[in-house]
């Protein structure tokens, strides 16, 4: 089910009609919270609901086990990784693997595959990373697992954030399932205006930079003119950025109204002056995820400073994968984490503020960074993706778009709010302190009138796919 | 805290009379929705059908099953030809699903042209998108479509055009049927105006005679299981007709001859009397003449089987 779809219009006014009685009575409520995620997930294949009940479980009694039994809670946890990483393996990479081991060794693994296990379920590494950091959390005895196991997979499976994050963690999670807390009219209204951006980012921006950034990287014979290229890649920048932070802000709406909290995913990552900055505002709940479970316990930036590059590139290179069974999306990460090692050699970001040139400057190079990054992880082809860059590098060709007044529209109004969020003249529009309370309303009825009238032609998320 | 009250239904109230307003000014292109729902319904309708004619855009502009329910009145008439339609594996599939288990005779009608049998069409693009296309958005196009026609989107072209007073121009009609027709008509016709993209595809891709071979085997199947199986050249111009030979490799009398052999029933389509709108799709005119003769070579046939 989609969120910008009308079936699902049916789902959350129905989900939020009942939810209103439910929410007094907690065991209802958590079973309640449950079916109705699972519907929301079955609705695109049923089949694979019980990906997330074999997962879920796995974590669900790894984590009781581990306090029950500390003497196995070492066994218990590497049981638990080895069968979310497996089922991850099988589901989302075992197309990837045997691709390269044929490719290797010359067998023909890839078409002794199963079809079904060739389908990637939506959502699948981000409710298995919820999974896992569940019984790693317990196992670093950070919170005690939760026996009852509504709650368990009403966190686990809760429809908002189900198929593409942000994801959260249990500690934060689990203590609101339980809560009595009812949503505030302060709550519903932030509510409604993260629905209503995400909504217009999604459907109106994303939606509409789609059909430029899919004729450009899906054509059979590549252009070989470099501002075309650039323009493309500016397109899918903003493309992808729009539809999963659109995305996030439905998810942390919907959480509001049904008085939950959700932590914010992204923070305008397009006007950061360090990659490491970048990184701290795209993907807020990944990059902490990887932070916390992958980067640290392979010990962070404690030992040398040659071991923390070491495991930097480790990191992104797994967050590349995380990302998708292609070597496009491993080198995206090694491109990532490259920058980021210059970015630690020269000091950059202790350097950047000086003044505002430099400043400027560092944001160029940041912008320029990131958008070599997503040639790779958009093109279809490692050797596409070179023949972009070259071709964007090699300045030549006109200074033609090819887009006409229907892209570049959308890709300005997103550029233009980038910019003000750069310059911070963003703060100044401030709906409650200077234009007033009613402007705000008018506002985000416009807002709703653009999705209706000038949203693109629909598809699916971006992150599903992840 | 009151200032919270009821904002959000006073948002939405604007917000209704602002659509409201665009809904009514804003330029609508109802050809949209209409065909969503074609398409989205010929491939995800459970009805069942006796008689089913398959192809390409030829052949789903310009076979009318309301000619042929009218003179074989037994027979309910299904088109499931698609747009770069294939003749093959897939296809042949999806017919079997749509064809009605009870009831004789069954009859399968192939518009055999080159597009149909080389490896352009093998993907079955089209199908394939309608068929894997989410289910919510199928339902939404299937019952909602004429709706939400009301709040069809609108680009930034149409507003400046809009500003501009210059009214969408349409000169190509398309009225979409449930049984899978599409009823056609363009003004002003230019019978040379798809020629140089069939010369395009031609060029990459020619007759497969792989495939050609494969619909054979298939026409014997169903042959075997009392399926009759009729099969025809749709009609272009003339200079289509002759490219179509020449550049697509498309040799009429061969496929003729290894369909009838296989236990097919070739009917002969007389490209100079039919009149095309862009040099190889019937306007509703002609598709109605040529469905009335297909049709009454069907009936002589039947009614000619001993």
């Amino acid at each position: 089910m989609q969120f910008d779809s009308i079936i699902f219009l049916f789902f959350a006014t129905l989900f939020f009609c009942i939810w209103r009685f439910a929410k007094s009575n907690i065991s209802f409520k958590l079973i309640f919270l449950t079916v109705a995620s699972f519907l929301f997930y079955g609705w695109w294949d049923w089949r694979f609901i019980f990906l997330i009940l074999f997962s879920g479980f796995i974590d669900y009694f790894a984590a009781i086990g581990i306090i029950s039994y500390p003497k196995s809670k070492k066994l218990l946890l590497i049981f638990s990784l080895l069968a979310n990483i497996g089922t991850l393996s099988i589901f989302k990479y075992s197309g990837f693997i045997s691709e390269n081991i044929d490719l290797l060794l010359g067998t023909s693994l890839n078409s002794q595959i199963n079809n079904f296990l060739l389908i990637t379920p939506i959502g699948i590494s981000f409710y298995t990373f919820q999974s896992m950091s569940y019984t790693i959390d317990v196992y670093k005895g950070k919170f005690k697992p939760t026996k009852n196991v509504f709650q368990f997979f009403a966190y686990l499976s809760m429809f908002p954030q189900l198929v593409a994050g942000p994801i959260v963690r249990a500690k934060d999670m689990l203590p609101q399932l339980i809560g009595q807390r009812q949503p505030l009219k302060e709550d519903r209204w932030e509510g409604f205006r993260l629905i209503v951006k995400g909504c217009f980012k999604k459907m109106v921006i994303a939606d509409n930079l789609a059909p430029i950034v899919a004729t450009a990287f899906n054509s059979s014979i590549a252009s070989e003119n470099s501002f075309f290229w650039w323009g493309a890649v500016i397109a899918f920048a903003f493309q992808i950025y729009c539809d999963f932070s659109g995305y996030s802000d439905i998810a942390c709406g919907l959480a509001r109204w049904m008085g939950y909290s959700f932590p914010d995913n992204f923070n305008h990552p397009y006007t950061s002056t360090s990659l490491k900055d970048f990184w701290g505002r795209w993907h807020i709940s990944l990059s902490t995820w990887f932070r916390d479970y992958v980067y640290i316990p392979l010990g962070g930036n404690k030992k040398s400073n040659y071991q923390s590059h070491i495991n930097m590139w480790i990191t992104m290179l797994i967050s590349g994968l995380w990302h998708g069974a292609a070597w496009t999306y491993i080198i995206w990460g090694g491109v990532h984490a490259l920058f980021l090692s210059i970015e630690r050699i020269v000091g950059w970001p202790a350097q950047k503020q000086t003044n505002q040139f430099i400043r400027f400057t560092a944001w160029v190079f940041v912008i320029l960074e990131i958008l070599v990054a997503w040639v790779f992880f958009r093109a279809s082809s490692v050797q596409q993706a070179f023949d972009i860059l070259k071709t964007m590098f090699s300045f030549k060709g006109n200074m033609t778009l090819g887009w006409g007044l229907n892209g570049s529209v959308f890709l300005l109004i997103i550029i233009i709010r980038e910019i003000m969020v750069y310059i911070g003249i963003d703060k100044k529009f401030k709906f409650r302190h200077s234009i007033g309370f009613f402007a705000e309303m008018l506002f985000y009825a416009v807002l709703i009138t653009l999705i209706i009238f000038f949203r693109g032609s629909g598809s699916e998320f971006i992150y599903f796919q992840f | 805290m009151e200032k919270f009250k009821h904002n959000i239904w006073i948002t939405l109230l604007l917000a209704i009379i602002l659509i409201g307003i665009f809904g009514y000014i804003l330029p609508k292109n109802p050809d949209k929705y209409l065909k969503d729902r074609f398409w989205s319904f010929k491939v995800h309708n459970s009805r069942k059908y006796n008689f089913i004619i398959l192809g390409d855009s030829r052949t789903y502009r310009g076979i009318s099953p309301y000619e042929i329910e009218n003179i074989l009145p037994e027979f309910s008439v299904f088109n499931f030809a698609f747009s770069n339609g294939g003749l093959n594996p897939m296809i042949y599939k999806a017919t079997d699903a749509k064809l009605n288990e009870m009831g004789e005779p069954k009859i399968i009608l192939l518009g055999v042209s080159a597009l149909t049998i080389n490896d352009l069409s093998l993907p079955n693009e089209q199908y394939i998108q309608e068929l894997t296309r989410a289910k919510e958005e199928i339902f939404e196009r299937i019952y909602f479509g004429e709706y939400l026609n009301y709040f069809s989107p609108v680009t930034p072209i149409m507003i400046k055009d809009l500003i501009k007073g210059e009214k969408m121009k349409s000169n190509y009609i398309s009225i979409y049927h449930d049984n899978g027709w599409v009823e056609s008509e363009k003004f002003p016709q230019d019978t040379m105006e798809a020629m140089p993209y069939y010369e395009k595809d031609f060029t990459i891709h020619s007759t497969n005679y792989q495939l050609v071979n494969q619909l054979c085997e298939q026409i014997r199947t169903w042959e075997s299981k009392g399926i009759k199986v009729f099969a025809f050249r749709p009609p272009a111009s003339i200079p289509l007709v002759a490219l179509e030979d020449s550049t697509g490799n498309y040799n009429e009398h061969l496929i003729k001859q290894k369909i009838e052999l296989s236990g097919g029933h070739w009917i002969d389509i007389d490209p100079t009397s039919y009149n095309t709108y862009d040099g190889s799709h019937l306007s509703k005119g002609e598709a109605r003449k040529l469905s009335k003769y297909i049709a009454n070579e069907v009936k002589i046939f039947l009614n000619n089987k001993p």
